[in-house]
């Protein structure tokens, strides 16, 4: 009796020194292809500002090309050693007979299979509180810049339009010019005057973590059929209102029409 | 599968951490897993000198050089400590080489162009913060007693190479052929990415809870006055854990609301310590250690940004 649980226990030792030497490599390869794999799947700007998509992938290659080393290196040492040390950090290079660390760095990939990248959304807008063009200085990115009235402005993205505003917030300079932006939508009753509703995107400095929601204000003609997070188009002119004492830049549509959910990241 | 918007983005910005600091922890641990491999304990101390003021000399001017930020530097400042580099030489690399390296130095003059003294007093702040708190945090204790146990253990047999469990490793001093060499520090590269973002998970985890439950409003919204505004800045510059090289255009876009001292305190507390980071500092420092150094920094800066008000230097 005696030695069969002594053998038992001797196989599952073995087992957990098994596992402890195949898990790094697996734990590598799978977190090498969750980020090529968002580089494929042309999503990682959903996370990370488009900057940082180059080096974040070469990060994904490097660590599959370490993930194949460790498992060459793994067939070349077989049975040389054993498992010794608590830590992986310790710097001894061999693996750690614990595998409850192991288990931790499965979720962040678990996650990732399960739960496809999803946008943030009026909930995220409400949380850090919606930045009005016009009414608030939105600095952040080299691409908000002051531009020439005399341009067309009916090529403006929503992100030319708080570049525009936040160099020049006086309505007037505005007013009449033709407006076709595309974004979500937010109703949020603190942040905007009764009868209007914003349409936004999140912009982003480094990644999802930092961004701030950034829209104009649309005068709402839909008759509460727009529901927040819908994506919408607004075809309009650029016109004024009276919003805390202060003179406002709002959107006059002519038209809001949904549309198919765009990237909601600006950077 | 549908769930509640708390959960959602929860899930959304902890793999956004984590996608977006992957690739300046693997360049951390990269040149440590080299500097491991290729620079022996002698020579590096050769460059420190025994005097742990004029230790900070070669530490900063390190700091300056390397291209790494705040979740690459841990992985470097560790293999330092390994190597019997003096600790608060280390602990002032730690802090100061996020803001003295090129880049955030460069973002800094980018972003607040009609500021240029931003860029000095960003990293002149930085450098008198660090050099004080390591001084004074790694003169409070014999090196190895301020470490994480098993770096304190590697440190302490960094030439003897035994590791009290039974058998010996070959840490390569020059003997090894140099494609072994880069074998071994391809096996410690995976090895050690892995040991350390363990420890990053966690923080990343509380970073992104703390940015789905508690509003932004509840952390900016302090009250008035320079002292809540340098507070609510050093607060928003903790949670976020933001990448020092990229921080100053975020910290720009509350130039509206809040006063630039609380803007200079976002940009040099952030890069020191964030949630991320301060996760990573358990790998190399014992949690008391870990408390000692943030709790000092935060006093520094707040300090140091309430002085750079009353004198006026911004206005």
């Amino acid at each position: 009796m005696t030695i069969r649980i002594e053998r038992l226990q001797a196989r599952r030792a073995a087992l957990r020194v098994d596992l402890a030497r195949f898990l790094p490599p697996f734990l590598l390869a799978g977190y090498g292809v969750f980020i090529v794999s968002l580089f494929v799947r042309h999503v990682m700007t959903w996370y990370i500002n488009p900057a940082y998509v180059w080096p974040t992938t070469a990060a994904g290659v490097v660590l599959l090309g370490l993930a194949i080393f460790a498992v060459a290196h793994r067939t070349d040492t077989a049975g040389e050693g054993e498992a010794c040390c608590t830590s992986d950090a310790c710097g001894c290079g061999q693996p750690s007979a614990r595998l409850w660390p192991y288990v931790g760095l499965c979720i962040p990939l678990l996650l990732a299979v399960v739960f496809p990248p999803r946008s943030l959304a009026s909930f995220a807008a409400l949380q850090r509180g919606p930045e009005i063009a016009g009414m608030t200085t939105i600095h952040g990115a080299p691409t908000f810049h002051r531009v020439s009235l005399s341009v067309d402005t009916s090529t403006f993205s929503l992100q030319d339009w708080a570049g525009a505003l936040s160099a020049d917030p006086n309505p007037r300079d505005f007013m009449g010019k033709p407006v076709a932006i595309t974004g979500m939508v937010l109703h949020s009753s603190g942040s905007v005057p009764p009868g209007y509703l914003m349409v936004l995107r999140f912009q982003i400095t480094c990644c999802i973590a930092d961004a701030r929601p950034v829209g104009l204000v649309v005068r709402d003609t839909s008759r509460g059929a727009l529901k927040d997070n819908q994506w919408v188009k607004v075809i309009g002119r650029m016109g004024a209102a009276s919003y805390q004492g202060q003179k406002l830049a709002v959107v006059e549509p002519r038209q809001i029409v949904p549309t198919k959910a765009g990237n909601p990241y600006m950077s | 599968m549908q769930l509640p918007p708390q959960a959602q983005d929860w899930i959304s910005i902890f793999l956004g951490i984590i996608v977006e600091a992957s690739p300046f922890l693997l360049l951390g641990v990269v040149l440590s897993s080299l500097m491991h491999v290729f620079v022996s304990e002698d020579r590096l101390l050769r460059f420190v000198p025994r005097n742990p003021v004029l230790s900070l000399v070669p530490a900063l001017s390190v700091g300056m050089l390397m291209p790494v930020c705040e979740c690459g530097n841990v992985a470097v400042a560790r293999r330092f400590l390994a190597k019997g580099v003096p600790v608060s030489s280390c602990i002032a690399f730690l802090l100061a080489s996020p803001i003295l390296n090129p880049v955030a130095l460069f973002a800094t003059a980018i972003a607040f162009r009609y500021q240029p003294d931003m860029v000095w007093l960003r990293g002149g702040l930085a450098f008198l913060v660090a050099a004080t708190v390591g001084l004074v945090v790694g003169q409070s204790g014999k090196g190895e007693q301020l470490l994480a146990t098993s770096l304190a253990r590697e440190r302490m047999h960094a030439h003897g190479h035994d590791h009290g469990h039974g058998h010996h490793h070959d840490h390569a001093h020059g003997r090894a052929p140099e494609a072994s060499k880069f074998s071994q520090a391809g096996h410690q590269t995976g090895s050690e990415f892995l040991g350390m973002l363990q420890v990053m998970l966690l923080g990343a985890a509380i970073a992104a809870a703390t940015q789905v439950f508690v509003p932004r409003s509840a952390i900016t919204g302090f009250g008035t006055g320079i002292v809540f505004a340098i507070a609510a800045m050093m607060s928003l510059a903790f949670v976020l854990s933001i990448c020092s090289t990229v921080d100053a255009f975020f910290a720009l876009s509350y130039s509206s609301l809040f006063p630039t001292p609380a803007l200079l305190a976002f940009l040099v507390f952030g890069p020191m310590l964030g949630m991320k980071s301060t996760g990573l500092m358990l790998t190399a420092f014992r949690p008391r250690v870990v408390v000692a150094i943030a709790v000092l920094t935060a006093e520094l800066v707040f300090l140091a940004a309430l002085l750079i008000n009353l004198k006026g230097v911004f206005i």
